[in-house]
């Protein structure tokens, strides 16, 4: 089968002249024509679609691909995007801390690299950002800028993921008291053991438990048929700093966050962007929907499959961001 | 190029020029000791210190079994501050009739303070004063200090092994031994330093009971605690201080406070006791036939002929220096050369450990407040967060434990936040409440209510050694200086002097080139001398603010516009000695939220000569960068706390220079002014310059002194009189402060100019039910039970004028109260300041107001919020003074916190997918004709 076989129905409607749909229409019923063709006629021959009964199938075809697209990125291709930005934040930290560079106190730019933590229990091995809006913790675990940093007296929160991008802290549950936790930051290498994982109504640990220094996990999770996936409660886990002295803090911290840091919290302020990114989908899609009748099938394909996955990509990476932080 | 153009030249010259001073002042120094010298503090005298003692202390020599008396005194020491103290709080320490100190000095903290003869030592020690036995005892070991010479002492031999601490009459047979407190084993990297003719060790014991020993060396060659590292950074000096005592016997010094929030090996907090130690050094008391050594010990045996001095005459000294007299070669950093004066080192600070000095310390038992983190601990529920003014932070930080510690409130979150902003974010509605201090902009549009939370103040702070090498304790500011230096109309240096804007057009005279060098400022303040402005350099021609916009600049700019001698200078008119606004500033429309830098000048020869301004590309304007105003009101604090000037005039070190902050200014040489805000100033023990209220003219005569002027110092009158005078202003729906009247009327002549009301402003409408009640009952606190002085919980520290109606501000309570009510019950409706409000006679039934009258929903609601919130009130007191020590372990529960959407909405989109795929395959298999065959 060649272009052109393809080409003579369509060519044969008197250019352009047609609206669309119909178009869209006879181009949809050559496809099923040319398939069948091969085919034994052993089952009955159906005949071509309306056009508005095409329209009904491609919508309800796009809107299930839509969703579907949506769950499989936020559950999978997501994670690609996670390890991408811990892949460069990770050499970026490394490099930091051998300039010593890295940031150790004072107002941290939101994004950047402040430590590595690792937990062989759970298979944690990530970088640190700092921040916890939605957007910082699509790359990696974030750290609470209120709080002072691991290693410094106090109590240093870090909030990730359990079931979106990467999901990092995908196994905080199953953490069990005395597993450790390294943690290096620009200041050293420090060993926290775990003291607990709490869920609502479980006691949070007295200051005596906390100890000088330690390290709270903050993520999300479901349990039932939610678990690993629709997470919608917050848990934490605790950890006192059992290897390593406390480091002294630097002063200029900040002493309070935006509501987009609060655990489970929106960042409404990705709302910005969306709109663009939707135009951009719906231009692209009359920018295919024109081509498409006028290139050859294998022509649409390979100009428009990248550049819809590319478009769908970055706008539901954007809807991603409107998902609360933690989830 | 002039040494004076390299700013690190610069700073090496007023280094050497500090030393001169006290030079000066040695030769001068006896006949200037006799006239009275005002009080270094005007605290010291204070007749409510919350602490005083007096003790007789004797320092005796041991001759033939018989103490002979070598000196005594009677030492009286008494403390401003004691109770509900809070980390980096200052407090002010007063004595009289001690020795007089010598070899002076210019830092008295450690480690260089301890090097001076005969000083009185402020140490942070944990233990209780009362305890005289168990955990809770005061020892050496549990006193705070940061460097190694403070704690450890080595005769290398030119004691002959015998120094004054093991001659001392009081040391025990042990503590006189050749090796005391050496920890056992020696750390490895002190073995090489431990082999000496005679030593002794003071190791720390931290709070969690690990034992430090320090060890000789920089940094000790053994193990110190993590906080003992700030003595090498130059920005925050130990507070371990070596006070210095006038040839008079008086002498106070100001004391930094630190809780476990910062120093956490010492510990002290309010479960663990701490107490400040006072040890007026008196020198050793001598027992030089060693009646005490350890017998059975030959080389412990004090040699019977020696050559003198013997070890029993370097014990008996009485010290090297004579009394006030300078140390001109002080030890280098970190090299305190021990034993350099033999005969020193018996009356030297540095024993302070030794048995002869503590047993004269005197205890002062401390309290802390609770930790200002103890919210973030304590706390699970979602805060309630107030953006805004930082003015109202000293506030917020006690009243903040008292709404998270009581289960039946909430927890209270203040974000500093430029005002401006704050505010405009309200009106949007992207935050729910603000702390101000200025009205809106333009009114607002939507029903926000402006209610008054709290009177306060900005404060012109400033920190100026006077010729005497004092710190300067009283200013007199008028508009005009703080016109002068905002305007950048001080040229700064000979160098940038060329700068045509600050010229006088028609004389062509130049500008003083500090304020130290305005004739008005020396009418006004006579007797500053110029050379220590000439030593700080930039933070001498200008004067701190915020980067920011915030109401304080609002408030300052309103009150140098209503002065009609600063408007006139800012017009262009000269002032009487020819000095003109600069010209980029003249006519500038006030008041203004955020100052703008508005001078162009760049001096290229000055730059090209310069190593670090030459490489800039297009370089900025010098006096822009004598200003550099500053992003935080809190590092601002603290660099005027520490001397620590802004300005981006000094190159840094390096291959490649930049252009740097000029940093700390050396001890003995700071000018520095700086604007925060009253309850910083108090805290972090700020001087505050009085503000010109009224007199003054604009005719062009010459004066020499400030007479016919008021200057009014902030207190609670002068702040009592600025609201006596505060506005309501029916249209912006707030209470002001009418600057012009100020100037004017009567009543303004004693009112505090730089008075500030903050306002909280939330909306009446569309705030969730429940936050609505949690801000009411904030309000309704506010306007009542908050509005008590004192440093607890649930109170508002010095700095604060309650805003009762005994301080005359009960017009602004009872405004506050009725918004509470509006704002409980969201009603969308504004109370009219002044108008309708009920008096305090009937403040209890606020419904009846005509401004809330149309609200009958929101009486029951305001009688219950204020039931509610009065309730706790009285019990404040309760929990907070007693929770400290025996506050139970309790077990908080894990806050729920949950979210829909990230539960449900993968599921959902995921069942719709599912379903409507199903739908579209049905549809495709189902409704489809077949071609009939």
């Amino acid at each position: 089968m060649t272009a052109h076989d393809v080409r003579e129905p369509v060519g044969s409607d008197a250019a352009g002249s047609l609206p669309v749909a119909t178009r869209l229409a006879r181009r949809w019923r050559s496809v099923q024509w040319r398939k069948e063709r091969p085919v034994s006629t052993a089952r009955p021959e159906r005949l071509p679609l309306s056009p508005a009964r095409a329209v009904i199938l491609a919508a309800t075809v796009t809107a299930s691909v839509l969703g579907l697209w949506f769950v499989l990125y936020g559950l999978a291709l997501s994670g690609l995007q996670e390890g991408h930005a811990q892949h460069l934040l990770s050499a970026q930290l490394r490099q930091e801390i051998a300039e010593e560079t890295a940031p150790s106190g004072g107002k941290i730019a939101l994004g950047k690299p402040v430590a590595r933590i690792s937990a062989v229990a759970i298979g944690l091995n990530a970088v640190v950002v700092e921040g916890t809006a939605s957007a910082q913790l699509s790359s990696g675990p974030g750290h609470l800028p209120s709080t002072p940093l691991p290693g410094q007296a106090g109590n240093s929160q870090i909030y990730g993921r359990s079931a979106m991008y990467g999901a990092p802290f995908g196994r905080v549950h199953a953490l069990v008291p005395g597993v450790m936790i390294k943690v290096t930051t620009e200041q050293g290498v420090f060993g926290y053991r775990v003291i607990d994982v709490r869920g609502p109504g479980n006691p949070v640990p007295s200051a005596a438990q906390f100890g000088k220094s330690s390290l709270t996990f903050v993520t999300s999770a479901g349990s039932g048929w939610r678990s690993g996936w629709a997470p919608n409660y917050v848990i934490y886990a605790d950890a006192t700093l059992a290897s390593g002295k406390v480091v002294s803090t630097p002063s200029g911290r900040p002493n309070a966050i935006p509501a987009a840091d609060k655990p489970l919290a929106t960042d409404t302020d990705q709302l910005v962007l969306l709109p663009y990114f939707v135009l951009a989908a719906v231009l692209l899609c009359a920018g295919l929907a024109w081509a498409a009748t006028r290139w050859t099938m294998r022509q649409l394909w390979i100009v428009g499959v990248p550049a819809a996955v590319a478009v769908l990509w970055i706008a539901t990476n954007s809807a991603m961001l409107l998902m609360p932080n933690l989830a | 190029m002039t040494p004076k153009r390299s700013a690190r030249n610069r700073r090496l010259a007023s280094v050497v020029l500090v030393a001169a001073v006290p030079v000066l002042l040695g030769v001068t120094g006896v006949a200037a000791s006799a006239s009275p010298v005002p009080a270094a503090s005007p605290q010291a005298a204070a007749p409510n210190a919350a602490f005083t003692k007096t003790e007789t202390l004797t320092r005796t020599n041991l001759v033939n079994g018989v103490n002979q008396v070598v000196d005594s005194n009677t030492v009286s020491v008494s403390v401003n501050q004691t109770q509900d103290l809070r980390n980096r709080q200052v407090i002010d320490v007063s004595w009289t009739g001690a020795h007089p100190t010598g070899g002076i000095v210019p830092q008295d903290t450690g480690p260089f303070g301890g090097e001076q003869e005969y000083p009185v030592v402020l140490m942070m020690c944990r233990g209780s004063a009362s305890a005289t036995s168990g955990k809770n005892l005061i020892t050496p070991e549990t006193c705070w200090t940061e460097t190694s010479p403070e704690r450890i002492q080595q005769d290398p031999g030119t004691f002959l092994g015998f120094p004054p601490y093991r001659l001392d009459e009081h040391a025990s047979a042990a503590d006189r031994a050749q090796n005391v407190g050496l920890p056992n084993p020696v750390p490895a990297n002190c073995k090489p330093f431990t082999v000496v003719a005679a030593q002794h060790w003071v190791p720390f014991i931290a709070a969690n009971g690990t034992v430090y020993p320090y060890g000789p060396g920089t940094p000790p060659c053994g193990s110190a605690p993590p906080e003992a590292t700030n003595s090498e950074s130059t920005e925050q000096p130990s507070n371990t201080t070596y006070g210095v005592t006038g040839t008079n016997g008086d002498g106070s010094s100001r004391f930094d406070i630190t809780t476990a929030e910062t120093n956490a090996s010492l510990g002290c907090s309010d479960t663990v006791a701490c107490s400040l130690v006072v040890i007026p050094i008196m020198g050793i008391s001598c027992d030089p036939a060693g009646s005490g050594l350890p017998p059975g010990n030959p080389a412990d045996l004090l040699p019977t002929s020696m050559t003198p001095p013997t070890p029993s005459d370097l014990c008996e000294s009485t010290g090297h220096f004579k009394a006030g007299a300078p140390d001109l070669s002080p030890s280098q950093n970190g090299n305190p050369g021990f034993g350099a004066l033999q005969d020193s080192l018996a009356v030297q600070g540095y024993l302070w450990w030794s048995a002869s000095n503590w047993r004269n310390r005197i205890q002062v038992p401390l309290t802390f407040a609770q930790p200002s983190n103890i919210c973030s601990l304590e706390s699970t529920s979602a805060p309630l967060q107030i953006f805004g003014s930082y003015y109202l932070l000293g506030a917020t930080q006690q009243w903040a434990p008292h709404f998270c510690l009581n289960k039946k409130l909430f927890a209270l979150t203040h974000v500093i936040q430029p005002e401006p902003e704050a505010q405009s974010e309200v009106e949007q509605r992207s935050i729910d409440a603000a702390f101000e201090a200025e009205p809106p902009s333009s009114a607002f549009t939507s029903p926000i209510v402006q209610a008054p939370t709290a009177v306060s103040g900005f404060a012109i702070v400033f920190d100026i050694v006077t010729a005497d090498g004092q710190q300067l304790t009283s200013l007199h500011l008028d508009a005009r200086l703080l016109a002068k230096l905002l305007t950048e109309s001080y040229p700064e240096d000979t160098d940038t002097q060329a700068d045509p804007a600050d010229r006088n057009r028609t004389t062509g005279q130049m500008n003083p080139l500090d304020i130290a060098f305005d004739p008005e400022f020396q009418a006004l303040n006579p007797g500053i001398p110029t050379s220590i402005a000439t030593q700080a350099l930039a933070s001498s021609a200008t004067l701190l603010v915020q980067s920011a916009g915030s109401s304080a600049m609002w408030a300052l700019t309103s009150y140098i516009n209503a002065d009609p001698e600063a408007r006139a200078w800012l017009n262009g008119q000269p002032d009487p000695w020819g000095m003109v606004v600069n010209v980029n500033y003249k006519g500038i429309q006030l008041p203004v939220s955020q100052w703008p830098l508005l001078d162009t000048y760049v001096p290229k020869a000055f730059y090209t000569a310069s190593p670090c301004f030459s490489t800039v590309q297009n370089p900025p304007p010098w006096l822009n960068q004598v200003a550099s105003p500053i992003d935080s009101l809190s590092t601002l604090s603290l660099d005027m706390q520490f001397d620590v000037s802004d300005s981006v005039v000094s190159c840094s070190g390096g291959t490649v220079p930049a252009p740097v902050p000029f940093g700390p200014e050396s001890p003995g040489a700071t000018f520095i002014l700086g604007l925060t805000s009253l309850s910083d100033a108090d805290e972090f023990g700020l001087p505050v310059a009085s503000l010109e209220s009224q007199g003054g003219s604009t005719l062009d005569t010459q004066f020499t002194t400030g007479a016919g002027r008021t200057f009014v110092a902030p207190t609670d009158a002068s702040l009592r009189s600025a609201v006596a005078m505060m506005q309501p202003d029916t249209g912006a729906g707030s209470w002001d402060l009418p600057y012009s009247a100020l100037r004017t009327g009567a009543a303004g002549k004693e009112a505090y100019p730089g008075t500030l009301l903050i306002s909280t402003d939330v909306p009446t409408t569309g705030l969730k039910k429940s936050v609505a009640q949690d801000y009411g009952e904030f309000l309704s606190f506010a306007a009542g039970p908050g509005q008590r002085a004192g440093n607890g919980n649930g109170e508002v520290p010095a700095g604060y004028l309650p805003m009762t109606a005994a301080n005359g501000a009960g017009k602004l309570a009872d405004y506050t109260k009725v918004a509470a009510a509006d704002v409980t019950a969201q009603n969308g409706k504004v109370p009219t300041p002044g108008q309708g409000l009920p008096g305090p006679a009937t403040s209890h039934s606020p419904g009846t107001s005509s401004g809330s009258g149309g609200s009958s929903a929101s009486q029951p609601s305001s009688s219950a919020s204020g039931g509610t919130s009065g309730s706790p009130a009285p019990s404040t007191s309760a929990p907070v003074t007693t929770s400290p020590g025996q506050a139970a372990p309790k077990l908080v529960p894990t806050a729920l916190v949950r979210s829909a959407i990230a539960g449900d909405l993968l599921p959902l989109v995921l069942l719709v997918a599912l379903v409507i795929a199903t739908i579209g395959f049905a549809f495709w298999q189902l409704r489809r004709p077949t071609v009939p065959k």
